[in-house]
Formats: C-alpha cells, sequence, structure tokens
C-alpha cells in the first residue's frame, strides 16, 4: 500500500505547494468490489485496517485537509461478474477494521446498494456506512433521475437520522441515462427528493464531479466546490 | 517528662503542605486524564456503539450530536483558508507544463486487451464490453498530455438500478444492435472529449468482437498549433453467434458487412 499513499501525499504536497490553489479537501480513494473475497471474508477487515493505517499516514498541509474515501456499492451487474456482489456484512467488516487505525472521516460516494441488492444489503447496514459508523459520512451518487437515485436515499433517511455531505455527479457526462445529472442538478435531486419527504436542508454543500469532468473541458476545481 | 521530639519550625510547616500538594497534584492528573463523558444531560450515551442500539431515542439523538459535531463544507474551508500557507517544499518552482510533442510511443501502441477471466471486463464501467482493444493515444489541448485511446464493443445491457431492483436485469434489443465506443481511462485531460464516441451498428447481429484496427499514418506533428486530426481508424469486427464479419470507419461514420463465412 505504500507505493498508493506516496502517489496520494506527492499528489496533495503538489496541490499545497502551488500557492495559488485554493484550500481543498482531498481524499484518497477506494471502493468496494474485490471479486475473489466472499461477503464473509476476513480480508474485508484486514483491508480496512490496511487502508485506516495508510489514510492516518498521509500528512495534512496548511492548503490540504486529508479525507478517505470509498465507493461502497453492491457492484451487482450479472452480465460481467456473474453471481458476484459485495454484501453489508463485509463492509461493516471493513469498518471494523478501518475505525481503530484512524480518525480520518471516510465518505461512502457510491449508490444505494440496499436499492440494488436489498437481499444482501440490509436497510441498517447502508445507513451504518454512510452515516452511522465513527468517522462514517456520504455523498451518494446521483447520475440520474429515477428510484434507483435520490429517492432510494430518502428510504435510508426516513429509517433514521442521517446528513448527507453532498452528492456525487457524474456532471453532464457518459451514463446509463444520457446525458447524465450536471452536478447541480445532482444536488438539487437529492436536497429535493429529501424535502419532499420531509427531510429539509439535510444536503450539505458539496458536490463531486467524476472524471467524466474532464471530457467536458472543466476545470479540475470544480471538484469538492462548495455550492 | 520524656523529652519531645521537637521538630524545627520550618519542618512542622512544609510537611503538612507536601501532603496537601501531592493529593492536589493527584486531584488535577486524574480531572485532566480522566476519559471525556459522552454522557450528555438526557442520559444518552454515545461514546460506544450507539449505531447498534435497538432503542430509537439514542440513535436519534447520537446522529443528532454527531451531526452538530461536524464542520459545514463552508466553515472548513474557512477553517483552513485562515491558517498560515506553508510551503512543502521550500524549492518548489511552479512550471509551466510544456506540449509532448512529437507523439510518444505509448499512444502508438495497437492491440487488444485481454480480460480478467475471473473478474471479466473492467473498470466497471465497461459493463456489457464483449471486445476491448487499445487504439493508440490522443492528446490534450496544446498536446500537454497524451491518454490512451480505448476502442470497445457492447451489448445493449440495461442496468437493473434504472429500472428499478424489483424488475431482473434484462437484455433489451440492443444487444441484437452492438454498439462500439470509445473510451480513455485514466481521466484524460482537457479537449479530450472529442474523442469520446458511440457508435451503434445499424444491423442486429448480436454481439461482435473486434478482430483488427488499423490506421492510417499519420503525420509527424511537432508544432502544437497544429491540430490532431479527428479519428480515422478502421474497426474489423467479427459477430459471436453468425460468425457475419464487418468493418467500421470511424472517418465517415461507415459500416460494411460481408457474407458470413461458411463454416
Amino acid at each position: 500500500m505504500a507505493w498508493a499513499q506516496n502517489i496520494a501525499q506527492a499528489y496533495i504536497d503538489g496541490y499545497n505547494d502551488n500557492s495559488a490553489h485554493p484550500f481543498a479537501a482531498i481524499a484518497m480513494g477506494t471502493n468496494s468490489s474485490n471479486y475473489p473475497w466472499a461477503c464473509i471474508d476476513g480480508q474485508w477487515n484486514t483491508s480496512g485496517a490496511f487502508w485506516g493505517y495508510t489514510i492516518n499516514h498521509l500528512i495534512s498541509r496548511s492548503r490540504v485537509n486529508i479525507k478517505s474515501a470509498n465507493d461502497i456499492e453492491s457492484f451487482y451487474d450479472p452480465s460481467q461478474f456473474g453471481t458476484w456482489r459485495t454484501c453489508g456484512g463485509a463492509l461493516l467488516s471493513w469498518f471494523d477494521g478501518y475505525t481503530p487505525q484512524t480518525s480520518v472521516p471516510n465518505y461512502d460516494f457510491g449508490d444505494n446498494p440496499h436499492s440494488d441488492v436489498p437481499g444482501d444489503w440490509s436497510i441498517d447496514q447502508t445507513w451504518q456506512v454512510a452515516w452511522g459508523r465513527p468517522g462514517a459520512f456520504n455523498m451518494p451518487e446521483i447520475y440520474c433521475n429515477g428510484s434507483g437515485w435520490a429517492l432510494s436515499w430518502v428510504t435510508i433517511r426516513a429509517y433514521k437520522y442521517m446528513l448527507f455531505e453532498g452528492v456525487t455527479s457524474l456532471n453532464g457526462g457518459p451514463a446509463d441515462c444520457n446525458p447524465s445529472l450536471t452536478w447541480q442538478a445532482s444536488w438539487n435531486s437529492l436536497d429535493q427528493a429529501l424535502s419532499n419527504a420531509g427531510y429539509p436542508g439535510y444536503v450539505q454543500s458539496y458536490a463531486i464531479v467524476f472524471r467524466e469532468n474532464y471530457y467536458l473541458d472543466r476545470p479540475l476545481r470544480s471538484m469538492l466546490q462548495p455550492k | 517528662m520524656k523529652n519531645r521530639i521537637k521538630y524545627p519550625r520550618n519542618r512542622r510547616v512544609w510537611l503538612p503542605l507536601v501532603g496537601v500538594l501531592i493529593v492536589t497534584s493527584t486531584l488535577v492528573i486524574i480531572a485532566l486524564t480522566r476519559p471525556i463523558s459522552n454522557i450528555r444531560a438526557d442520559g444518552v450515551d454515545c461514546s460506544g456503539a450507539w449505531y447498534n442500539s435497538p432503542d430509537p431515542v439514542v440513535v436519534e439523538t447520537c446522529s443528532r450530536q454527531k451531526a452538530a459535531n461536524t464542520l459545514s463544507p463552508a466553515d472548513e474551508m474557512a477553517t483552513g483558508t485562515a491558517q498560515p500557507y506553508v510551503r512543502t517544499d521550500p524549492n518548489f518552482v511552479l512550471q509551466t507544463p510544456q506540449p509532448m510533442l512529437p507523439m510518444p510511443d505509448y499512444a502508438k501502441q495497437v492491440g487488444e486487451m485481454k480480460f480478467d477471466p475471473y473478474n471479466g471486463a473492467w473498470p466497471s464501467h465497461w459493463r456489457g464490453v464483449t471486445s476491448a482493444w487499445v487504439d493508440g493515444g490522443v492528446p490534450s489541448t496544446g498536446y500537454i498530455d497524451w491518454s490512451k485511446l480505448y476502442v470497445v464493443a457492447r451489448t445493449g445491457y440495461q442496468n437493473p438500478k434504472d429500472i428499478g431492483p424489483e424488475v431482473p436485469p434484462t437484455r433489451t434489443n440492443g444487444e441484437l444492435y452492438p454498439r462500439i465506443n470509445t473510451d480513455i481511462l485514466d481521466g484524460g485531460g482537457p479537449g479530450m472529449g472529442r474523442f469520446i464516441k458511440d457508435w451503434t451498428c445499424p444491423q442486429p447481429i448480436g454481439d461482435i468482437v473486434i478482430t483488427n484496427i488499423t490506421n492510417p499514418p499519420l503525420p509527424t506533428i511537432t508544432n502544437p498549433n497544429v491540430p490532431y486530426p479527428e479519428l480515422q481508424s478502421v474497426i474489423y469486427f467479427k459477430a459471436k453467434e453468425s460468425e457475419q464479419i464487418g468493418t467500421f470507419d470511424m472517418a465517415t461514420e461507415i459500416w460494411t458487412f460481408e457474407p458470413a463465412p461458411k463454416k
């Protein structure tokens, strides 16, 4: 994991050393797709511990706050991965490993796995990895309109109290819906869905613009930019 | 009368003082080192695994406490901006990126990509990909950077989250009309958006496999003001089931089909 840590630190330092850059929160990210691993598998816990250890050894700079991020999803895709998908128990195990290693917050920037595979992801497990666990925060993927996106998170909020730090958007880039929502529309979609359900003001003002940002020739600074 | 041991006057003073000092120090140390209690006035303890509590009041209270203790994005930015700026590398010199010309060798490679037999196509947004090739490279604006260009063939697989979890994943008519599209995996750079294309085969020949890619020879570009040409690759493909073969020309966007070879 040292190579990943070194690359992340070099990026952080390079960003910091250009005095023209504004203050930023930079997250080093991973995801929950690891196909050889079963749902109940000790490697989830070990990998969480390794990840937490690595994150904890990144050094914040005067212009950079360190964060962790995890694209937590079911990765359910029969056409590509057969019957494999991750499950809620696996990610709780990952958190069991992560939390003792660091107090750096982890941002879940995936979609709603309970919405994809409710049999493998309980609503409580989805809530725990997105908010309930110590250091768990979230910026869910809101790429399109439709029940699988913003509305699915209303279900999680209705289940138990939680706050949303913002959203992850493709900002009009290629997605299963074309074009995908702009980052403003992604944010509004989640905020509106929550407000309509009686939960106004639960979305903080961050938006991650995913990689398609580049294709649209928008500047990198639109990432993690306050709304 | 026995002689009483007489302590000097000053000893009678400092001995009790030492005792008082020890007791006071102990109390201070205990006060400073004891864990800060998370037990609120309303009796809810948020220090442990409150997220597993069956009591909704505990979960609600501790969640709200967590939210209250979380810096808002605006506050985090303000706090960070207010602190003094420290450069990590005192010798740091901001360098203006220079054009990478002529084209680097890694941007010239053409070849088929092998999928992991267990994991299948990767990355995850290559859902439904039946074949993938690397087709040289494309530059960002001003030739500041180059990225490899990938050409993939896809079915019309539909992601289940767009149609709801209650509906099993299905293949739509799109499966019969395969697609060819280009992709960039390393994040790309400004100006590369024009190289991301998506073409749908006009004939319903099902899944296809790319068998070859050819490119016309490109001029050697050394001047960053000379624009990079549009895509000109010719894709050779074969249908998996019917073994129908054909080509697709990116420059003209014309598909051609030849009779399927006799088995």
